[in-house]
């Protein structure tokens, strides 16, 4: 478990719709692209620090397929320049099915991206559309093609379950649609009906059907299994991947490690402080200031709690001998009574050398976790 | 007889928001007793809870020097008085202190039963009651037929009426030159033996249980010896003083006057309200009337959740007592909660005030098992027994009989709300009494009601159903057999006796299905399931069951998510806190206040 990796995470707050499930911070209103722009690369100015190696960078969204790619290169350009890019490793660029052609994604190759996360979120077609998405399953086709054609050797996928009027046959087609193309890592999110959605709204009028809690146990089953069979390692909660493709961006949140976040409502924390952006893109583009909200200082105890509940996402668990080198606790010691009453539940597993979440520990994992917080 | 003809001793009677701390600040700030910057808003009100609800639970009072039109200086001595059916009897004391009133009716909403209720007390105890009529700077305001309505109920010639705004502060001078004007002056001897009357108590940690007296006869100083009448303890008085309305030190209190009398006494169950003080050496031969020992009406077990904190409990108990005579409480052991105290108040407002201040101001987490009422239990054996418990009812077998409670009711209402109401007090097993039209549009209401029922949602239900413009007032009337069982609650199999009570035969049915079915609402999810079921006796009435907890994940957890999903942990561990642990199963503090909160249908 080291900690001196640190990512970058850039916002794009840019989508050409919204989806019925989503509620990120995203606009459709591109007029304000080049401002928006012009300030994400002021706030990366203001913000630059040589002192740490930067080993990731994720460009999230939204849609960051639906921008100019001159603006993604104006980014990294940027990024080279005010900060220490010599131990780079993953560079990932989310996609969107049918909201980037061809050239985009040669582009894309081209700056240095060497990772691409699509947004496929189901194959099928009337799935799809209930979503909301604007793309259809030939669209995904087209866009792992093209990034195979152009040389991305690391794709990942996010997949969506437990959808209205989902079944276990559904979810058993995308899955073996998805391992038949041959990924290196897939993240699956059961969906979750989020304030101020479109599907909230349906949902309180009784329009949404949603499978029920055993059905999406057996779900997380089905794709545990599938995945498992097509040579995929669980390695967090919602993410599998080939063995050495796991997400480094993403590992450096569950370990614990330093992250800045650029751009509208990009959470950033680096030296034992966190904070967000400011979460309106009007403020954001317009004001002379980067006001942080949230600010939290971080104490021992958040850092080490968040430690532990970070560490329990990882399937592999947490490492104690490091993580004793690194906060200096002895894990087994200190939390002895959750440990022995989550022991007795079978929620975790321990060893001298590993404390892990099992299986039914990841289903309740929320209960387990919240035992750890002081 | 000594001249006392500058003195004047009054309270203020009004409805919860008719504006009577307001206008207590006017009065104040007028005869500047106050400095107009120390006043924070509504002087009287002190205690934190007070000033949020908006009511005064604790007496206060406070002098005031007033130059009349006439050039006279007078002092006036404002006694307040609680608002809330719960202590009628502590408002009965301090009107006794007084000469007069002030009866604040709010210009747009007429007289309330409550208010009602509190003139008929003013006039048992001879008091002259001047009208104020508040609020006239509303737009709603409605002077004239307010003014014929105090005539019509109460019969009070309006000839004197006061039309004021506590809020513009108009009319303030007006009252204050009517109080002069029409409340008697006190009528008291400096030379006669000492005869103060307690309408308050308050402790003081450094000079102990305080008296707030209203001296009828005679003078008391530092260093006199007294005698509590009730009681026959005697002290030492240390200091006497006034209210302004801070505490101010003076040499002596005289015939008529108001202030307070520190003695060294330990408890305010010592200095009891309602009591007469004289002195212990020359004192007056018989006591003033009136004085009753509070009798707590509404029972329930206090728990601490995390049982290391029963000690705490007692002590945070023990403290309040100090200052609240009424407050009873006694050890009491259940089997799902462990130890704690059966705890007894005046009122449903008490008990809430209690269990609020022991959270707040001693940080403890508590779980309040459904109040109770006393019953009285006649067993076959000819005995009787008297219960504040549903888990202390014996064994059936041995009952011949069980007597519970009645309150008689005085309900008033715009005519409107006639049906509604009774159609509510019928459901609370009422019998009527009497109908009254006191004005062609309002009704007074009589019945004989449980009190049993009254603790239960009525207060809520009445005011639902009248869109709040109800107000009720009741007085104890004794005991009356009725036909009772006591329902329990099984989780998981096991009687749980916090969640027992003792129901009519009538609703039983209807209660243990609410209740369960409640009380899935309120049980979380655990790791394995839990059935809850209702039984009277043996027999299982209702049964529903809380499903195992299987699934709570959250699989989104990416940089920004890291800080929101911290509090929802927290806000999980949060919840724990307060849970009890009933054998396995978590119960979550409002289940055992379940039965209070079910829709009557």
């Amino acid at each position: 478990m080291m900690n001196n990796e640190v990512g970058i995470y850039i916002h794009i707050p840019f989508c050409l719709k919204k989806c019925n499930y989503c509620d990120f911070v995203s606009f459709s209103s591109y007029e304000f692209e080049e401002n928006y722009f012009k300030k994400l690369l002021k706030e990366i100015d203001i913000r630059n620090s040589n002192t740490k190696k930067i080993k990731t960078i994720y460009f999230g969204g939204g849609t960051p397929s639906s921008v100019k790619t001159k603006n993604i290169r104006n980014t990294i350009l940027q990024l080279k320049e005010k900060f220490d890019l010599s131990n780079l490793e993953e560079m990932t660029i989310e996609v969107n099915p049918g909201i980037c052609n061809n050239d985009n994604i040669q582009e894309y190759y081209d700056m240095g991206f060497n990772r691409l996360s699509i947004g496929v979120q189901t194959f099928d077609e009337v799935m799809l559309k209930k979503l909301g998405r604007i793309h259809n399953k030939e669209d995904i086709y087209n866009t792992i093609n093209m990034a195979r054609i152009v040389g991305f050797k690391n794709i990942s996928i996010d997949l969506m379950y437990g959808l209205p009027d989902d079944s276990l046959k559904r979810l058993q087609s995308d899955m073996e649609l998805a391992m038949n193309l041959d990924l290196q890592h897939i993240s699956t999110y059961g969906l979750i009906i989020e304030p101020n959605t479109k599907f909230e709204k349906d949902f309180k009028n009784g329009l949404l059907k949603l499978p029920s809690e055993e059905i999406l146990l057996e779900m997380r089953e089905l794709i545990n299994e599938k995945v498992n069979y097509y040579g995929f390692n669980h390695y967090e909660i919602a993410n599998y991947a080939k063995s050495s493709y796991e997400s480094k961006h993403n590992l450096i949140y569950w370990n614990n490690n330093d992250y800045y976040g650029f751009g509208v409502n990009s959470t950033t924390k680096v030296n034992g402080i966190r904070f967000t952006n400011e979460p309106n893109l009007n403020n954001y583009i317009n004001s002379y200031k980067f006001e942080k909200y949230n600010l939290e200082v971080l104490t021992d105890e958040i850092v080490i709690e968040e430690g532990i509940f970070l560490g329990l996402r990882k399937i592999a668990g947490i490492d104690l001998e490091c993580f004793l080198n690194r906060y200096n606790i002895d894990i087994k010691q200190k939390y002895k009574k959750v440990i022995d009453e989550l022991l007795e539940i079978k929620a975790i597993r321990l060893n001298d050398k590993t404390l892990k979440l099992t299986n039914f520990g990841i289903e309740i994992s929320n209960y387990c976790m919240s035992k750890f917080l002081s | 007889m000594t001249d006392l003809s500058n003195i004047r001793n009054f309270c203020i009677i009004a409805h919860i928001d008719h504006g009577k701390s307001t206008l207590a600040d006017r009065l104040i700030e007028h005869t500047g007793a106050v400095e107009k910057r120390d006043i924070t808003k509504q002087m009287l009100d002190q205690m934190d809870l007070e000033q949020e609800r908006g009511i005064t639970i604790k007496l206060q009072a406070v002098k005031m020097k007033y130059i009349g039109v006439d050039g006279k200086e007078y002092l006036l001595n404002l006694i307040d008085t609680p608002g809330h059916v719960d202590f009628t009897y502590e408002v009965s004391r301090s009107l006794a202190a007084c000469e007069g009133a002030l009866l604040v009716v709010d210009a747009s909403q007429g007289i309330e039963a409550q208010t009602l209720a509190n003139v008929y007390l003013a006039l048992e105890n001879n008091l002259e009651i001047i009208p104020v009529i508040n609020k006239i700077d509303l737009p709603s305001a409605e002077p004239e037929k307010v003014k014929q309505e105090i005539e019509d109920i109460i019969g009070l010639d309006t000839s004197n009426v006061v039309l004021t705004s506590a809020k513009t502060g108009a009319g303030t001078s007006e009252i204050l030159e009517a109080i002069v004007k029409y409340v008697p002056e006190p009528v008291g001897d400096y030379e006669a033996p000492l005869k103060a009357l307690i309408f308050d108590s308050n402790f003081d940690a450094y000079k102990g249980a305080l008296s707030y007296v209203r001296i009828i006869d005679g003078i008391v100083k530092k260093g006199m010896k007294i005698k509590m009448f009730a009681t026959g303890k005697e002290f030492e008085v240390t200091e006497v003083g006034i209210f302004e309305p801070l505490h101010r030190i003076v040499d002596t209190l005289k015939a008529g006057e108001v202030g307070y009398i520190a003695a060294s006494i330990k408890k305010v169950a010592d200095t009891r309200v309602g009591d007469t003080i004289t002195s212990a050496l020359n004192p007056c031969k018989e006591p003033l009337e009136g004085y009753k020992k509070a009798v707590p009406m509404v029972y329930c077990g206090l728990y601490p959740i995390d049982n290391d904190k029963y000690n705490e409990l007692k002590d945070a108990l023990e403290k309040l007592q100090l200052n609240d005579a009424s407050l009873l409480f006694d050890p009491e052991t259940s089997s799902a909660l462990g130890f704690g105290f059966r705890c007894g108040f005046l009122g449903l407002l008490h008990m809430e005030i209690v269990q609020e201040r022991l959270e707040r101001e001693y940080g403890l987490s508590l779980i309040t098992t459904a109040p109770s009422v006393v019953f009285i239990v006649h067993k076959t054996d000819g005995t009787t027994m008297k219960i504040d418990s549903p888990a202390l009812l014996p064994d059936i077998r041995t009952v011949e009989y069980l007597e519970e409670p009645i309150v008689k009711a005085s309900i008033m209402v715009p005519n409107d709300y006639v049906g509604s109401v009774m159609d509510l007090c019928q459901d609370k097993r009422g019998v009527f009494i009497n109908m009254e039209y006191i004005t062609p549009k309002r009704v007074v209401l009589s019945y004989k009601l449980p009190l049993g029922e009254i603790i239960y949602d009525f207060f809520d239900q009445l005011k639902s159903r009248t869109k709040g413009y109800a107000s009720l007032d009741y007085e104890l009337a004794g005991h009356e057999k009725s036909s009772l069982v006591k329902l329990d609650i099984l989780l998981a199999g096991e009687i749980i006796d916090a969640l027992s009570c003792i129901v009519h035969k009538d609703k039983a049915y209807y209660r243990g299905r609410a209740l369960v079915s409640k009380l899935r609402q309120l049980i979380p999810r655990q790791l394995f399931e839990v059935p809850i079921q209702a039984a009277i006796g043996s027999k299982v009435i209702a049964r529903e069951t809380v499903k195992a907890m299987r699934k709570d994940v959250l699989e989104k957890c990416y940089g920004g998510d890291i800080s929101r999903k911290r509090k929802l942990l927290e806000k999980q561990k949060e919840g724990k806190k307060r849970m009890k642990q009933v054998g396995r199963i978590e119960v979550p503090q409002e289940a055992f206040m379940a039965v209070l909160s079910l829709d009557d249908e």
